[in-house]
Parts: C-alpha cells; sequence; structure tokens
C-alpha cells in the first residue's frame, strides 16, 4: 500500500497528465475546490485568471454551491469562472465558452420529454390492439414510462444492441417465459429508432450522451489552452468519462474525483462489486487509465479524517472480506482504532418516525446556539423531510428544504384532481363539496349559502343524478334558503360545462381536454388556479399536455382523467431555492452531494429507504440486462453507498432512524447494520445521542392525564324536556344522553357528505308511498309509488332496481290486506299528528294509520324493520303504539291544516305491519291486558318517567343499562364513551 | 422433577430436528416456543451448505414477522462475523454444521445484506405484489399499478354491482332473480364474494355449464340477441336448399329411418321457405345431434347410400356444420357476460386492483 499519496497535495494543473485530483472524504468538496483554484488562479496575482477557467459540475445546485464557497473566500465583488452542469453541458451554445461553430450543429435536436411518453404509449396502445384488442392509454403511458427508463438507462453505458434480445432469449435457460418481453422492446429495438429518424430527432437521454461525446471529440481535436475542471461526477456515465478522459489530457485539464479510497489494499480493489461505494470511481479510474494511489489529494487530510475513513472504509469492505474483520480489526488498532474513527459519530434510534423528526429538529435547534453554527439533514425520504420541516416550525426555523412537493398534494393540483373527479360524474357529492370548498375558488364569502348547500345538498344520500338536479333539488325536498344554494350550483355547472361537454363525446384527445379543464378551471378561480409555484407547476402540465396529448391518440373519454392524473403522478413543485435560513438545509442525495454543513444528520436510515431498493425491471432479468451491456440495478446502490460513505465522512455525523415506520418495524440499513456489528466486533459501542429522544419525548408529555368521566348532565328546570314524540321515549329510557345532546342542547348528528341511504331513508320512503296509496287495489301504482319514493330520498338506482323485486311480495300482500281490512267498514286516518299534555312536558306523536269502526278501534305501524317483540311493548320498553292509543282515547289526534279529526276511541287492537321483508305481514300485539288498558299503564309510567326528568338532580345518562345498548352511536363520541365506558358499555 | 428437564430436552430435539434442512416439515407451536429461531436456524445452515441468499424465499403473513425474521437472521449472521474461533466453532456445533468453514460462516453476514434485490423474507402481500411489478405484461397489469385500500375496492364492487343491476340483459336478469330472493344486506354480500373469488367462480360455471345452462334454454329465453340472429342468417345462407329438398324426397323412397331423417329434413326446409330463422336452426339441431347432444352417426341407411351416393354427404355437411355452429352459438349467447368481465379489465387498466386479485394472479 503507497503512502505517497497522502503527502503534501499537489498544484491543481501541476505534473503530468492525464491531470487526476481528489479531494479527501473527511474535507467538504467544494470549500477545497474552491481553496486550491484560488490558490491557482489567484485573482490578486490576475485578476482574469479565474474568470478564464470552466467548470463542469454534476448540477446546477452544485454550481450554487461552488459560488457560495468562492464568495466565503473572495467577497461579492470576484470575477467568477464559468460554470456549467455535466447533465446537461451545452445548455447554452455561448461561444465564448464552446467556441464559435455551435456543437449542436451534427446532432439531431432531442424530442421533449413528455412527447417521448406520449409517442411511446402511441406506439404501445396501436401494438395492443393490434394483438389484444382491447388496449388502455393509461396503462399504455406506465409501460411507456418504464421504456423511457430502460432508454434512460441505456443512454448511460457505450452501446446496447437491442438486436441481440431475441437471440439472448434463445441463449438463456427458461427462455420462453422471456419471449413477450422481448417481443414487446421490439418497440425500443426497431420502432422507436425509426420513428425517430422519420423525424428527424434524437431521444433527450441520447441527446444528452450525444452532446458529452462530440465535446470530448472537439476538445480532443482543438484542445482548449484555458483551465478546464470537471469535479464532483464518480463519472458514472460512459459520456462523463469519456469527456473526463479528454480533460484529463488537456493543457490545463485536471478532473477532481470526490473520495477516492486511495490507500484500499489490493486486494479489496479488486473485489469492489455493484454494491461498494468505489464501484463507480474504479470504474471511472480503469477508463482514465490511472492507478488510485497515483491520484494526488486536493488537500491534506488531518488524523482524524483519516481514522474516520479508514473505519468507514472497514465497515463497508467487501462482503468475501468480511471474512477475517476481526482479524483486520485487531490489525488496525482494535477498540481504540473504532473509538478514534467513531469519535464525531453519534447514532440515533427513535421509536418511531415522528420521535426521529422531533429529535432531528431538537438536534439542529441545539447547532443553532452558536451564532455561526450550522446543520444540514439528509435524508431520500421526502415524508420525513416534511415531518422534520414541521418540527422546526416550533421555534420558528425554516429550513432551506430541497425536496420538492407532489404536485397532487398542493392546491392547484388537487383542483385539476377533483375536476378530474367532476369530469367522470359533474354531481359526486364528496369531491362537489370539495371543490366548493377549495381555496381558489374563492367561495367563502358566501358561507351561509354553502352551509345551506353542504347539509341539505351534500350530505347524506344523494337525491340528484345531474347538477341541473341540483339546482332545483328544493322544488321535491323541502329546503329553507336554498336560492344561495341555487346560484353557486348555477355557478358551478356553468363552470364545469367544457369540460362535462367533452365528456359526453365518445373520443377524445388528452390535448382536448387538458384544454376543457383549463377552461373550467380559470372560470371556477377567476384565473386563481394559476397562482403561486403550484399554479405554475399546473399551468405547466396543462400546456404540456395540451401541446402534444394528441400525439397520443384519441381515447375513450371515460380514460382521459385516469390519463391526465398519470401524468400528474410524479410531477412535483420545485422548491424554492433561496427560502429559508441558510443554515439549516434538508437535502435529497443528489443535493447533498459535494455539500458540507457542521453538523450532518444523515435520517431515515433503514432498508427500503436508504438505500432506496432497486426497482425490479419489468422486462429483463439481471442477467439479460448484463448481457446487453446495461448498468446492474444494484449500481445504483452503490452510488447511494458512495453518498453515504461521502456523509458519513463529515467530522460531526447522527446517524438516525426509527424502529417502526408507518407502523411497522423497520430493519435498520445495511450499511448501518455493518457499522454497528463491526463497533460490536470492537467489543465498544457508537456513541448515543439519545438523550434527544428523552427530550423529544419530554417536549409534549402532559404533566398529568385526567381520562374523561361519565358525563352526568343536569339541566336548570325549565331547561329540561318540554317536548317528547312518543318515539323519543324509547331513547329516553335506553340512551337518555342522546336525548339531552339532541333535544335540549340541540346537537343534530351531521350525515357524511354522499352517504349511502340507510334504513331510516328506506322507512319513510315506504311510509310516504303508502300514505300516498290510500288503500288503493293496484299493485302497480303502489309499485310505482315506491319507486318514486325510494328516488326521492336518495336510494341508489341498483338498490333501486332490487328493490322492484323485493317489494312484489309485500305489495300484494298489503293489498290483499286493504282488501281484508275494508269488509269492517272502518273510517281510515293516515298520518295524523297528535299532541297532548303530561304533567308539563308535550307528548307528540303521528300515528302511520288509525281504524275506527263499530266497536272497533285499531292502530297501525308500517315497520320497514324489525318490529318490537310483545315482551318489549308489554315492558315498556318500546311504547309507541301504548302511548299513542292513550292519545287515541283522550282524541288528541287532529290534522286542522287537512280538516281531520280523530274521534276518541278506546283502541282495541294494535298492529305492526312488517313491510318489505321476505315475508311481510301484519301482526297483532298481544299483550295481557287489552290494549286500551294497556295504554293506560303505559301512559302512568310515562308520568313517572316525566317526573323523574324533571327533577334538577335526575341526570341524563349515556346508555346506563347496558343491554339497552342499541346499534346507534351518534351521541357516544360525544359522550366520549370510549374514554370511560369498557367493551361492554359498564362504568 | 426430570419431567420438565426432559420436556426441554425433547423440545430442543425437535428444534434441531425441524431446523435440518434436509427434511421438509410442518411446525405447529405455542407462541414464544421458538418458531422463529427454528426458521433462521435453518436458513442459517442452509446458507451454511452454500445455498445463496436470493434463492430464499419465506412468506409470512405480517409485516412485523417479515421483519422480526429478517432482523434475527442478521443479528445472528453478525454475531458471528464478530465472533472470535472458539465461539464460533461452538456455535456451528451447536447448530449441527459442525465442519463449516469460519471464514465463509462469517463473510455470510454482509453476502445477505447485499443480496440482489434484497432477502426474500416478505409478507405474502409483498411477494405477490413484487411478483406482478416483475411481470407486467404477463400479469396483464400496468407497471407502477396501486393495490386499493378496502375503501377504493368497496366503491369499484358497488359500481360493478350497479353495473349489472342496471345492465341490459342477461345481468340484469340474473340480478333480479336473486334480488327477489335475497333481502338486506345479503344480496351486496354474495355478489362481493363471488367478485371476490370471480375465477373460482368462473371456473365452476365453465365445468357445470352443462347443467347450469342448458342449451336450449339458453336458446328458447326471450329476446335472443341481435347477433345471435346475425349468426344464425349467415350460417343459413350458403346452403343449396333445392338439392336438399330433392334429398328429403329420395330418402322417403327408402326405409322407416331414411324416412324419419327425411321428416326432420323436411321441418328445416318449411322454415328456410318462411324465413323462421330460429326454427330452422332448431331444426338443423334436431336434424344434425341426437337426444343426448352427439352427432348422429349416419344420415341414410346403406341401400340409400348405393342408390344415391351424393345424398349422404351433402345432408352430414349440414349436420356436421351445425355440430360445430352450437358451440359457437353458445359462445355467442355467453358472450353476454363480457359486460361483467369488462369491467374488471378497466379495473386493471386504471392500475388499481385488490390484493386478492393480486394473490389470485401471483398463483401458479
Amino acid at each position: 500500500m503507497s503512502m505517497l499519496s497522502l503527502g503534501l497535495p499537489e498544484p491543481l494543473f501541476g505534473g503530468p497528465a492525464p491531470r487526476l485530483r481528489c479531494a479527501p472524504a473527511s474535507a467538504p468538496f467544494l470549500d477545497a475546490l474552491a481553496d486550491a483554484m484560488v490558490a491557482e488562479l489567484s485573482p490578486t496575482r490576475d485578476p482574469f485568471a479565474l474568470a478564464d477557467a470552466l467548470v463542469l459540475l454534476p448540477n446546477r445546485r452544485a454550481a450554487r454551491g461552488l459560488i457560495d464557497a468562492f464568495a466565503k473566500r473572495l467577497g461579492g465583488a470576484a470575477l467568477l469562472p464559468t460554470m456549467r452542469p455535466l447533465n446537461d453541458p451545452y445548455a447554452d451554445d455561448d461561444p465564448d465558452v464552446w467556441g464559435a461553430d455551435p456543437i449542436t450543429d451534427d446532432i439531431l435536436p432531442p424530442i421533449d420529454k413528455l412527447q417521448r411518453r406520449m409517442q411511446l404509449a402511441a406506439l404501445i396502445r396501436a401494438r395492443d390492439k393490434a394483438e389484444n384488442g382491447v388496449e388502455d392509454p393509461a396503462r399504455a403511458l406506465a409501460l411507456a414510462d418504464e421504456l423511457g427508463k430502460l432508454l434512460d438507462s441505456a443512454s448511460t453505458v457505450d452501446h446496447v444492441d437491442w438486436k441481440k434480445l431475441p437471440k439472448l432469449v434463445e441463449e438463456i435457460e427458461l427462455a420462453r417465459h422471456w419471449q413477450s418481453s422481448a417481443a414487446f422492446l421490439d418497440i425500443i429495438a426497431t420502432f422507436w429508432p425509426e420513428h425517430l429518424k422519420e423525424r428527424g430527432q434524437s431521444d433527450p437521454a441520447e441527446h444528452g450522451a450525444a452532446l458529452r461525446r462530440a465535446l470530448a471529440a472537439r476538445w480532443k481535436a482543438k484542445p482548449p489552452t484555458r483551465p478546464v475542471i470537471i469535479a464532483g461526477s464518480t463519472g458514472s456515465i460512459a459520456t462523463t468519462r469519456e469527456l473526463m478522459r479528454v480533460v484529463a489530457r488537456l493543457p490545463r485539464g485536471v478532473v477532481v474525483l470526490p473520495g477516492i479510497d486511495v490507500d484500499l489494499d489490493d486486494s479489496s480493489w479488486r473485489m469492489v462489486g455493484d454494491q461498494h461505494p468505489q464501484h463507480a470511481l474504479k470504474a471511472t479510474l480503469v477508463a482514465l487509465g490511472v492507478e488510485r494511489d497515483s491520484v494526488p489529494l486536493l488537500r491534506v487530510e488531518d488524523e482524524r479524517g483519516r481514522a474516520r475513513r479508514v473505519l468507514m472504509r472497514e465497515a463497508l469492505a467487501p462482503a468475501e472480506k468480511t471474512a477475517d474483520w476481526l482479524e483486520r480489526l485487531a490489525a488496525a488498532g482494535g477498540k481504540e482504532f473504532v473509538r478514534e474513527g467513531a469519535s464525531g459519530l453519534r447514532l440515533l434510534e427513535a421509536a418511531t418516525e415522528d420521535e426521529e423528526a422531533m429529535a432531528i429538529a431538537l438536534l439542529v435547534r441545539e447547532a443553532l446556539e452558536k451564532p455561526d453554527g450550522s446543520a444540514a439533514i439528509v435524508t431520500p425520504d421526502a415524508a420525513l423531510a416534511r415531518r422534520i420541516e414541521s418540527k422546526l416550525a416550533r421555534w420558528g426555523i425554516e429550513p432551506n428544504v430541497s425536496h420538492g412537493l407532489p404536485l397532487r398534494e398542493t392546491d392547484a393540483g388537487r383542483l385539476v384532481a377533483l375536476l378530474c373527479e367532476l369530469a367522470r360524474d359533474p354531481g359526486e357529492p364528496v369531491a362537489l363539496a370539495a371543490l366548493l370548498k377549495h381555496p381558489r375558488v374563492g367561495l367563502a364569502r358566501d358561507a351561509a349559502a354553502l352551509t345551506v348547500l353542504e347539509h341539505k345538498g351534500l350530505r347524506g344520500p344523494r337525491r340528484y343524478d345531474t347538477l341541473a338536479e341540483l339546482v332545483t333539488l328544493e322544488e321535491r325536498v323541502e329546503i329553507k334558503n336554498w336560492d344561495g344554494a341555487r346560484a353557486i350550483v348555477e355557478m358551478v355547472a356553468a363552470a364545469l360545462k367544457p369540460l362535462v361537454e367533452l365528456m359526453s363525446h365518445r373520443e377524445v384527445t388528452l390535448s382536448e381536454y387538458a384544454d376543457a379543464l383549463t377552461q373550467s378551471a380559470e372560470k371556477l378561480t377567476a384565473f386563481d388556479v394559476w397562482q403561486g409555484r403550484d399554479g405554475e407547476a399546473v399551468a405547466t402540465l396543462l400546456r404540456e399536455a395540451n401541446a402534444h396529448g394528441a400525439e397520443l391518440g384519441e381515447m375513450q373519454a371515460h380514460a382521459a382523467p385516469r390519463v391526465m392524473m398519470r401524468l400528474m403522478d410524479g410531477r412535483e413543485v420545485p422548491p424554492s431555492q433561496t427560502s429559508g435560513d441558510a443554515r439549516v438545509a434538508i437535502w435529497g442525495l443528489l443535493e447533498a452531494r459535494l455539500q458540507r454543513r457542521d453538523l450532518m444528520i444523515l435520517a431515515g436510515l433503514n432498508e427500503g429507504v436508504w438505500p432506496t431498493p432497486s426497482g425490479e425491471d419489468p422486462f429483463l432479468s439481471r442477467a439479460m440486462r448484463a448481457r446487453l451491456g446495461l448498468p446492474s440495478v444494484d449500481a445504483r446502490i452503490g452510488l447511494a453507498a458512495h453518498d453515504f460513505a461521502q456523509l458519513a465522512n463529515a467530522p460531526n455525523v447522527v446517524l438516525s432512524r426509527s424502529l417502526r415506520r408507518d407502523g411497522s418495524p423497520t430493519l435498520a440499513s445495511r450499511w448501518l447494520w455493518r457499522l454497528k456489528t463491526l463497533v460490536q466486533g470492537a467489543q465498544t459501542e457508537l456513541q448515543s445521542a439519545k438523550e434527544f429522544i428523552a427530550y423529544a419525548q419530554a417536549l409534549d408529555k402532559p404533566a398529568a392525564i385526567a381520562p374523561a368521566k361519565p358525563p352526568k348532565p343536569r339541566p336548570p328546570a325549565g331547561k329540561r324536556l318540554m317536548q317528547v314524540s312518543v318515539t323519543t321515549v324509547e331513547t329516553l329510557i335506553r340512551d337518555p344522553y342522546a336525548v339531552y345532546a339532541r333535544r335540549i342542547l340541540k346537537l343534530e348528528h351531521l350525515l357524511p357528505i354522499g352517504a349511502p341511504a340507510g334504513p331510516a331513508e328506506r322507512g319513510t320512503a315506504v311510509h310516504a308511498a303508502i300514505e300516498k296509496f290510500e288503500d288503493g287495489s293496484d299493485p302497480e301504482k303502489l309499485t310505482r309509488l315506491l319507486d318514486e319514493a325510494l328516488r326521492l330520498y336518495g336510494i341508489s338506482p341498483e338498490r333501486r332496481a332490487a328493490e322492484r323485486e323485493r317489494l312484489g311480495v309485500s305489495v300484494s300482500a298489503l293489498i290483499a290486506w286493504f282488501e281484508e281490512r275494508r269488509a269492517r267498514n272502518a273510517t281510515v286516518y293516515r298520518e295524523v299528528f297528535g299532541k297532548m299534555d303530561v304533567d308539563g312536558v308535550e307528548l307528540r306523536g303521528i300515528a302511520d294509520r288509525i281504524e275506527i269502526g263499530a266497536g272497533h278501534a285499531a292502530i297501525l305501524d308500517f315497520k320497514t324493520g324489525a318490529p318490537p317483540s310483545d315482551k318489549q311493548v308489554s315492558t315498556g320498553l318500546s311504547p309507541q303504539l301504548l302511548l299513542e292509543a292513550a292519545m287515541l282515547a283522550r282524541g288528541v289526534f287532529k290534522d286542522e291544516a287537512r280538516g281531520i279529526v280523530v274521534p276518541r276511541a278506546d283502541v282495541t287492537e294494535l298492529v305492526y305491519w312488517r313491510f318489505g321483508n321476505a315475508d311481510p305481514t301484519p301482526r297483532a300485539v298481544s299483550l295481557e291486558d287489552g290494549p286500551h288498558e294497556a295504554g293506560e299503564k303505559a301512559l302512568s309510567s310515562l308520568r313517572s318517567l316525566f317526573a323523574r326528568y324533571a327533577d334538577e338532580g335526575q341526570a341524563f345518562l349515556s346508555k346506563p343499562r347496558v343491554q339497552f345498548i342499541k346499534p346507534y352511536a351518534e351521541y357516544d363520541h360525544l359522550a366520549r364513551r370510549k374514554e370511560w365506558a369498557d367493551e361492554k358499555g359498564d362504568e | 422433577m426430570y419431567a420438565p428437564l426432559d420436556a426441554l430436552q425433547e423440545a430442543n430435539a425437535s428444534q434441531g430436528l425441524a431446523a435440518n434442512p434436509s427434511y421438509s416439515v410442518f411446525v405447529t407451536a405455542n407462541a414464544g416456543s421458538g418458531k422463529t429461531k427454528v426458521l433462521v436456524d435453518r436458513i442459517a445452515r442452509l446458507l451454511l451448505e452454500g445455498s445463496k441468499p436470493s434463492a430464499f424465499l419465506c412468506i409470512t403473513y405480517t409485516k412485523a414477522a417479515a421483519a422480526e425474521m429478517q432482523r434475527r437472521l442478521f443479528e445472528r449472521l453478525g454475531g458471528w462475523c464478530v465472533a472470535d474461533d472458539a465461539t464460533l466453532a461452538a456455535e456451528l456445533a451447536k447448530l449441527g454444521a459442525p465442519n463449516a468453514n469460519l471464514g465463509q460462516a462469517r463473510a455470510l453476514f454482509a453476502q445477505a445484506l447485499e443480496t440482489p434485490g434484497g432477502l426474500k423474507i416478505q409478507t405474502i402481500h409483498a411477494f405477490c405484489e413484487r411478483v406482478l411489478a416483475r411481470f407486467p405484461l404477463e400479469a396483464g397489469v400496468p407497471p407502477g399499478f396501486d393495490i386499493a385500500d378496502e375503501a377504493r375496492a368497496a366503491a369499484l364492487l358497488g359500481q360493478a354491482r350497479a353495473d349489472a343491476a342496471l345492465a341490459p340483459d342477461a345481468p340484469r336478469e340474473a340480478f333480479r332473480r336473486f334480488a327477489a330472493r335475497l333481502h338486506g344486506e345479503a344480496l351486496e354480500g354474495l355478489l362481493d364474494r363471488l367478485a371476490l373469488r370471480r375465477a373460482e367462480f368462473h371456473n365452476y360455471a365453465q365445468r357445470n355449464q352443462g347443467e347450469l345452462f342448458a342449451q336450449q334454454r339458453l336458446r328458447d329465453r326471450h329476446g335472443v340477441t341481435q347477433s345471435a340472429q346475425d349468426f344464425i342468417r349467415e350460417f343459413l345462407r350458403p346452403w343449396r336448399w333445392d338439392d336438399l329438398r330433392e334429398a328429403a324426397a329420395k330418402l322417403c323412397e327408402g326405409s322407416t329411418q331414411d324416412v324419419a331423417t327425411a321428416e326432420r329434413l323436411r321441418t328445416v326446409l318449411a322454415c328456410v321457405e318462411r324465413n323462421d330463422h330460429a326454427g330452422a336452426m332448431a331444426g338443423c339441431f334436431a336434424l344434425a345431434l341426437t337426444g343426448d347432444g352427439a352427432l348422429r352417426a349416419s344420415f341414410a341407411t346403406k341401400p340409400t347410400q348405393k342408390a344415391h351416393p351424393w345424398l349422404e354427404p351433402l345432408v352430414r355437411g349440414l349436420a356436421e356444420a351445425t355440430a360445430d355452429a352450437r358451440d359457437r352459438l353458445n359462445a355467442i349467447e355467453r358472450a353476454e357476460d363480457s359486460d361483467r368481465r369488462a369491467r374488471t379489465r378497466a379495473e386493471t387498466g386504471s392500475g388499481l386492483f385488490r390484493c386478492e386479485d393480486a394473490r389470485r394472479r401471483a398463483r401458479f
């Protein structure tokens, strides 16, 4: 192992070509680069020396970081070098940078990325249609995205010969299995290149590669004399390596690589594989023809930096090399070596991701106690990043965040999603309610009308099909103050018109759909939809869809919203580059490359998160990828390992993870496993940051937890029961608290928006229809009345279709029964209201049907559910009919508006009519006493019940007796039963 | 007082036996009695014998169990990795692999961590999703599909039920028949169960088609679809009816059997003349097939065949074509099912389907 390289650093452009330099892993890369450049191209000697240089960095963010590094050293007034991103080097054709004649002259212009998706998807659709006769544009788009990934992947290597694929399939075992893949990939093997050739365009990924290749060729033929530096790239892309090869040999060219493990022993170096941190660098060094130990360092590596690097190197050693881990550990210095290397490295293991976020926020908070302290959190987990961001908001810390926000989760994105839903069904209550409350729609000033619309129009079962029917809802259902609501629905209907009209076509294009959606969004929001950065992102999405959508071809209208949603998926609103406190950053892996803060927190170190699993290639096996020359799917893990190793080499690092994620137990990241195991082998432990977990827990811990007690409301006299209906009496017995909440506090239970109609609505509808039928004899008429009533009360069309089949039995049974009853010659009163005073409380009720004949009086109740048993009636638990009997005995049933007065009568018969089940029958209530006597008894029990509840000392308890609990539980939450009742409902 | 010790020894012995990878075993044991340990032991032994970590598949039913198993395995292998020679040798001996190479045993930890594509110790759901993601073309799902949650699945099922209830023709008729008999939630429950196990139902229906949908009933049902009518019209067009009329006349001169054939043929001819296509088709079936649906053996007796060699092949041609047409006609009538199936397709087309589907599709 050579120790030469660890001596003094070489000048940047000194020494023979090929000129490579390496920044030690412990040093902040961009600072080290800036130092070296300033030393070599000193502005104090020649103010133009720096400005003359051209620096190619991995991406624009790195360029901004380098500008900051220069600013720290030179102040704001220096002339800085020209910088370009390697991933898109030729974004401009500035002749000062690239020379007079544009490089692009010989390269076909690239096709737009979205255009590529559309055209690939169109090819897939055509293929599916020809082969299977069916196709789905959204599926085609998903497949097109996979093909796009494959094309992008192919552009990172020298050459992929797709033509080899069918032969490969024959060669590899189990080949038959892959034939459909091979046939499918013919799209990119044959059709796609031909398609591009016809259009005179090139694939966007291939275009970037072609540019780098052309640039390399030009510089090789005519080497520029100015300083040219490629810095920060590991060279994982073939054409970047090609460019590096040329630049390293320019008169003043140099390639600066990040974190080469220059003194890794030879046998380990030979074993470096896909998943090893040095994998990409090894390939690059081989391509450049340079030995790793002949690469000079950019800056001297200090003892601490070296100790950490060697520790991380051992922890991440090639798998074969871990066979003699213990020996190597002992040789390196055992416990002492680990302790030295791990100094400044802390481990944070939180119970949940929330606790992790809080503890990290506290770590950051502490770092900021120092006036110039700074901290960065690095994580590939965007959700964790957002969690940490919100925890930091507690102290008003606004970090600079590099994670974008998924467009679907922004205001503007949500509006598009809602419109896609409403395009399929403009009356869908949930989407409609969300639209009405959407901040960009701006209906907040109509709060009163919105409330009427929501409570009367949208909550509960849907009682309209179209928006036009919703407009006129109050003509069919009694609603007060509908005018404001009507105006809102009319406005929405007018705004949705372009979309609804388009959806009525059989076939549409995505362009047309995007256009209609744009019009509707603009009308709904008075152009507010485009506000903000999310609005801009949505504008871009719709503009692109409009421009290129036609290339996907015509599709059935109902597929268009799905395709639009698919286009929106994966789009992000980019973070604002300048916002937030510069001292605190939350970075993704790409952004964290080359950057450094005082405290580096590596968060979310769990398997499945970091490293992000290499996605499955849906078309090719690993062996086939290798034979075609495509990069291994595991190569990404090697790159991630390099990122991790670089980050973990910072002097002050916290490695953090949570033991559970989304409620499931997690596994530590493989690198953390290795590190912990290695440290364990040295009989020691990593330093823990667990005190921050204790702080996090303490932060939100209440001083004491006082569980809620059963409520015992005792309203004062005058605020107690004034009115009780005959059906409420049962509730008063079973759940007094519900009566208190509903009748005294006047709290009504709100139905969910668009809730399916339940047994209650069915019952109401059946009552209404039977009342209207008035003892008729035409079964078809009753069936029609039932159907109309069911529709009016929001029973869905398919439920009504089923009811039409079911209710037939009930309809004929009822008509036969009417026939039978007619023989009695009694007078029939239907749905008559009655009320009477019972010791100061008004008892009210509506009798479904009263029959009064000679020596005969009957009260009937139609039930669509199970009627109460005789026992329930006789014990007074279900006193409805008995109380109605007592009311009839006092002659209180009358409807003045209809001019109906039911004469006083002593009841001789009480009947429950079970309607709408498999066995519809009338059932007379059979009691020991006669019905009239039982009614009087029930009334006297009611008197004592009322007397009890008139007492100010009597509390309205929540379900005091277990055996009475009924399934309805609307007021249980208000009574906080779950906090104090056990599962049986006892206190 | 020796009994507990014996029990412990016995338990250890059976655990050791169950952990021996050369046996296929079924283990059932109480919680906390060491099932996971046995599994980890088995995997460890297989790894020691040289199996590749990527060749394992361990299926569990909960994410917690999958994570726990992986954790215990990595802990075990990690422990080996940094154990001194004596300790490791003792452990390997205890595991039943006394001859294993210590260096190889130590390297297993890192190898397992770096299993290409990840160690496959996962839930049944994760496994099925992975198979589908890996083979979207074969499975007929879009890459990057989502799994529908309960609410979404319920909504889709509700929509499918609604479509069946409101569809024209067959599904609606079936729906009505069930709706009249099943009250309350029973109908929805039945349809949901059928939808979730639609593949089994479909197979059952196909297997028992003869009984479930007797052909005659299918044809007799009111409102034969337009396409079936078209099919029959097409079927009847190309025949040389004049020659067949001549054949009927000749058959009448033959034996009783020939006369019976002639009668059947004349029924067909009569229907054709008055443009009664359905009748003609029914007549053709009667002509071509026996009572239990087999193609008749002969359409003319030997003497008649001898007298008129052209006759038998002509009638047989019609009969054989009729037998073929029977299957096609059935298929056309069954096509009414396709509305229901089209919805399934739309569901998968949108990249959304249920775990149940995933499990079913991943079955191989």
